[in-house]
Order: C-alpha cells, then sequence, then structure tokens
C-alpha cells in the first residue's frame, strides 16, 4: 500500500471529489490503483439494493401509517387527570329535592291547622280557610325554593309557617338528601361494578399485566400497537402513549432536564397493555427506557411538571 | 417520472388532511427508506419494523416538515434513527443477520479477483462489521447516493467528519474483502482488523 494516497483521498476519487492532477496519480500508481479498486468493490457491495419487502408487509407499514394519521385517541395528561380526580371527589353541594320538601311541609301545615281546628273547636270554614291560606303559603314556598335556594326558601318557611311545620321541613329535607345520597352510592356502586366488569373485560382481552415493569410476556415497548399504561392512568381513565425515540418531538422531550436517572419508588405499579392497534400520538407523558434493553422501564414522568410519576 | 415539485404538492396536500396524497408519498417513498432500514439492521424482520416505525414517524410529524431540507433528507433522517433504534433493541437478541435471498448480491460487471471475492462476501455481515459510525455514511452513499453535505445533514456531522468516516468505512470493507480467500473462507486473520488505513 503506497503511503502517498491514503484510503480518504482515494475514496474522495472514487466519490468524484478529488481533482483530475491527483486521479491522474491515483491512475498512475499501481498499488493507489489496486486500494482504489479494493474500496470500490467495498463500495459495490453497499450500493447493492437488498431485497423488497413482500407486498404484503410493504402494504401493512403503509396501512399502519396511514392509521397514524387519524385522530387519535384524546390522550390526558397525569396532572389534569389528578385534578378532576381531586375534583370529582371534593364534598359536593347536595341537590336537595325541594318539590319533595316543599309538598312534605305543605302536607304537615294542612294537617296541623286541620287538627288545630278540631281541637280548637273552631267552625269548619275558618279552618277551611286557614288550611287554604297555609296551601297558598306553601305554594308559594315551593315556588320560591325552586328559585332561590335552600337560605330564601328557608325564610318563606320561616314566615309562613309554625315551628312544628319547621321541624317538618328539616325531617323531609333530611329525607331528601338521603334518598339523593342513597342513589349516588347505588349510581357509584353500579359504575364501580362496570369499571370492574370492564378491566375483567380488558384482562382477557389484552393480557393487562398489572404486576412487574418487565412483563413476563414478550413486550414490545416501541412497536406500534402497544401502549403503555400506568396503574394510575388506568385508575384514572388516562391513554398513556409509549414514546417511540425515533420520534423528532420525543427526543426533545426526553431530553428534557427533568429525566434524572432515578429508579422509582415502586417500579410494581407500572403496568403494560394492549390497548389498540395503534398506539396515539405521543403527548404529555414521557417514558424514559433503558436504551440498551427498551423493554425496560426506567422512569415515568408526567411531561407537563416533569415530576416522576409514582 | 418522480419530481421533487410532486414530493412537494403531496406533502402539502397530507398537511392538510389529504389521506390520498399521504398514501402516495408514503408508497413513493416506503422501498428507499426500507433499504436503508435494511442495510443498517441486516435482516428483514427488523428492516420492516423499522421502515413501518419511520413511516409512522413521517406522518406524525409531517405537520412540522418545513421543506427547508429535501423531503428525501428529512426522511432519511427519520429512517436512519428508526433503524438504529431496532439495532439497539434487538443488540442482545440473537438473530440470524443472514437473510437466504439476500445472502450474496449479484454481481454486477465484476471483473477482477477483488471485486469477484466480494461477491462472496454477505454485504450485511461485511456491514454489521462496521462501527455504526461508520456504517451509516457508508450506507447513505453507496446505498441512498447521497453527497457529502446531505449526508452531513442527515446525520448531522461536519462534512469533513463525512467524508472522513466513509473513507474508513469502505477502508474496513475493503479489508474484509481482502481477507476472504478465493474460495469464499475468511482467512485466519479474522477479517476487519485494524490496518494502516485507519486514521
Amino acid at each position: 500500500m503506497t503511503t502517498e494516497f491514503d484510503d480518504e483521498l482515494l475514496s474522495a476519487v472514487l466519490d468524484g471529489e478529488a481533482d483530475p492532477q491527483t486521479v491522474a496519480a491515483v491512475q498512475a500508481d499501481p498499488d493507489a490503483a489496486r486500494r482504489l479498486t479494493a474500496l470500490e468493490a467495498a463500495s459495490a457491495l453497499v450500493a447493492t439494493p437488498p431485497a423488497p419487502a413482500t407486498p404484503e408487509r410493504r402494504a401493512a407499514s403503509i396501512a399502519a401509517a396511514l392509521a397514524a394519521a387519524q385522530p387519535a385517541p384524546e390522550v390526558t395528561s397525569l396532572s389534569v387527570a389528578r385534578e378532576r380526580k381531586t375534583a370529582a371527589a371534593a364534598p359536593k353541594r347536595r341537590q336537595v329535592n325541594w318539590l319533595a320538601v316543599a309538598a312534605a311541609f305543605a302536607f304537615v301545615l294542612i294537617s296541623a291547622v286541620v287538627i288545630t281546628g278540631i281541637v280548637g273547636g273552631s267552625n269548619s270554614a275558618d279552618v277551611v280557610d286557614t288550611a287554604t291560606e297555609a296551601a297558598d303559603d306553601a305554594a308559594d314556598a315551593t315556588e320560591t325554593a325552586e328559585s332561590f335556594g335552600t337560605a330564601d326558601s328557608t325564610a318563606m318557611a320561616e314566615s309562613a309557617t309554625a315551628d312544628d311545620a319547621d321541624e317538618a321541613v328539616e325531617d323531609a329535607m333530611e329525607e331528601a338528601m338521603e334518598e339523593e345520597e342513597a342513589m349516588e352510592d347505588d349510581a357509584m356502586e353500579e359504575e364501580s361494578m362496570d369499571a370492574e366488569d370492564a378491566m375483567e373485560d380488558d384482562d382477557s382481552e389484552t393480557a393487562l399485566t398489572t404486576t412487574t415493569v418487565t412483563a413476563e410476556r414478550s413486550i414490545e415497548p416501541f412497536a406500534t400497537n402497544n401502549l403503555l399504561l400506568l396503574e394510575e392512568a388506568i385508575d384514572l381513565g388516562v391513554v398513556v402513549p409509549v414514546l417511540q425515540p425515533t420520534d423528532p418531538e420525543l427526543l426533545d422531550v426526553v431530553n428534557l432536564d427533568c429525566l434524572n436517572p432515578e429508579l422509582p419508588p415502586d417500579i410494581d405499579q407500572f403496568a403494560f397493555a394492549e390497548l389498540g392497534e395503534f398506539a396515539p400520538p405521543p403527548q404529555l407523558v414521557v417514558v424514559q427506557f433503558d436504551p440498551f434493553d427498551p423493554s425496560q422501564v426506567i422512569l415515568i414522568f408526567d411531561a407537563e411538571d416533569c415530576t416522576p410519576v409514582g | 417520472m418522480q419530481t421533487l415539485s410532486d414530493d412537494e404538492d403531496l406533502i402539502r396536500a397530507a398537511q392538510s388532511g389529504d389521506m390520498a396524497s399521504l398514501e402516495i408519498l408514503l408508497d413513493r417513498h416506503h422501498d428507499r427508506i426500507r433499504a436503508v432500514c435494511a442495510r443498517v439492521v441486516g435482516n428483514h424482520a427488523d428492516a420492516d419494523d423499522a421502515a413501518q416505525m419511520a413511516l409512522i414517524s413521517i406522518v406524525r410529524n409531517l405537520e412540522r416538515y418545513d421543506g427547508r431540507a429535501k423531503f428525501t433528507t428529512w426522511s432519511y433522517r427519520i429512517a436512519t434513527n428508526a433503524a438504529i433504534d431496532e439495532l439497539r433493541k434487538h443488540k442482545r437478541r440473537p438473530t440470524s443477520s443472514l437473510d437466504d435471498e439476500d445472502q450474496h448480491f449479484e454481481p454486477v460487471a465484476l471483473g477482477n479477483m477483488a471485486e469477484a471475492t466480494a461477491a462472496r462476501l454477505d454485504v450485511n455481515d461485511g456491514l454489521d462489521q462496521l462501527p455504526e459510525e461508520f456504517r451509516m455514511p457508508v450506507i447513505l452513499r453507496d446505498l441512498c447516493g447521497l453527497d457529502y453535505d446531505q449526508i452531513a445533514e442527515v446525520l448531522e456531522i461536519a462534512p469533513g467528519t463525512v467524508r472522513s468516516r466513509i473513507a474508513r468505512g469502505r477502508g474496513k470493507l475493503a479489508d474484509l474483502i481482502g481477507s476472504i480467500s478465493p474460495d469464499g473462507n475468511q482467512d485466519a486473520t479474522g477479517g476487519v482488523q485494524g490496518t494502516d488505513h485507519d486514521h
């Protein structure tokens, strides 16, 4: 091998990037010409087109990419989902069935007046008049209660009723609230059962693994038909996409300073699941994988506030 | 004949939500992207996966493609990233890099011993012995036909570095070819070793 022409120069000759004098000099040097031929053979080797994909696989790849262009399921960040959950869990201002309260109130009032009339020996016309007035007042109270809410209706009630009636109203309100509470409990229980059923269905359909992040079954976290879910995300109904490091946007996200290589405190809280044929575009959740073993999740972050999830 | 303006029209339409244009665009570039992936990962199954990932990534990022780089250059960058990811993903998995139908290429107008020997060398085996930093520029140059500036753009390295790495990659492959005897067996030196051609 000549020492006058190195591979870089010869490679430049091969690529047509050397000046004519250099090309002539290489051709005149037998060692350089021999090495140039060897480099040319290497170049020709690489230039050999690989066998193409099968038509089926080719079509599948294109179809997968087209599917990725379709509107994706809504992806909600964990922080937003947490806020929603917190808001939902906060004590709700109870909605009272004021119609029931007012009806009960009117019934008690009329009964009290009638009883008072009988006991007091008033004539029947007075009793009827009084009862009618009381009923009118009760109707007013009902309308006002529907229009203005608790405080106003209570005031109206006070102006129109006696102490006994107040108690009756309170009892009725309590009953109405208890009834509503019971209905809410029933609804929640039903919802919970539905959710459990749905989870069971999911388990059977997707082989959801919730025990370990390493997942005993073979998973391909970068594959397009797999989604990574956090257990919390499942609980919150948040769709968490797998990040694909080939996505430039994801690389930007993954390069955030917040990604310190800390291990999560409880890795068991993560779960893998296949939720659909294609993953939605990654958005708000960052998943950091072991670059040498992508099946291993190192950390999962909420991309909104850069805090590790868990 | 496909022209750049064709691609630009398709891209604009696809960016506006025209799925038919997007499909044409993907169909047009699939084979090119898949070829790069195949040479990088060295087997068909992984090449198909990497190509699919690359196409998906293209679709997802097409909205942000602004035309400053040529679409081919932009898509090559995505394809090489997808292929590298696929490669790393399966690095520890024992795979056969040899695909029967792709094991040995048909020599095209080869008239000398070196080229005849090259014909006995498996392309993927040869590339597999190159460090990644040499392999990528060589593939982009010799398979894709990109010039040094385009390769520099795809790999985000300086053109001078591209030139150097292509030379070193080819040099190593040439040494590998030279280490193979005419009967197709690799000699006792083990093929690619550091040589005085390395810089």
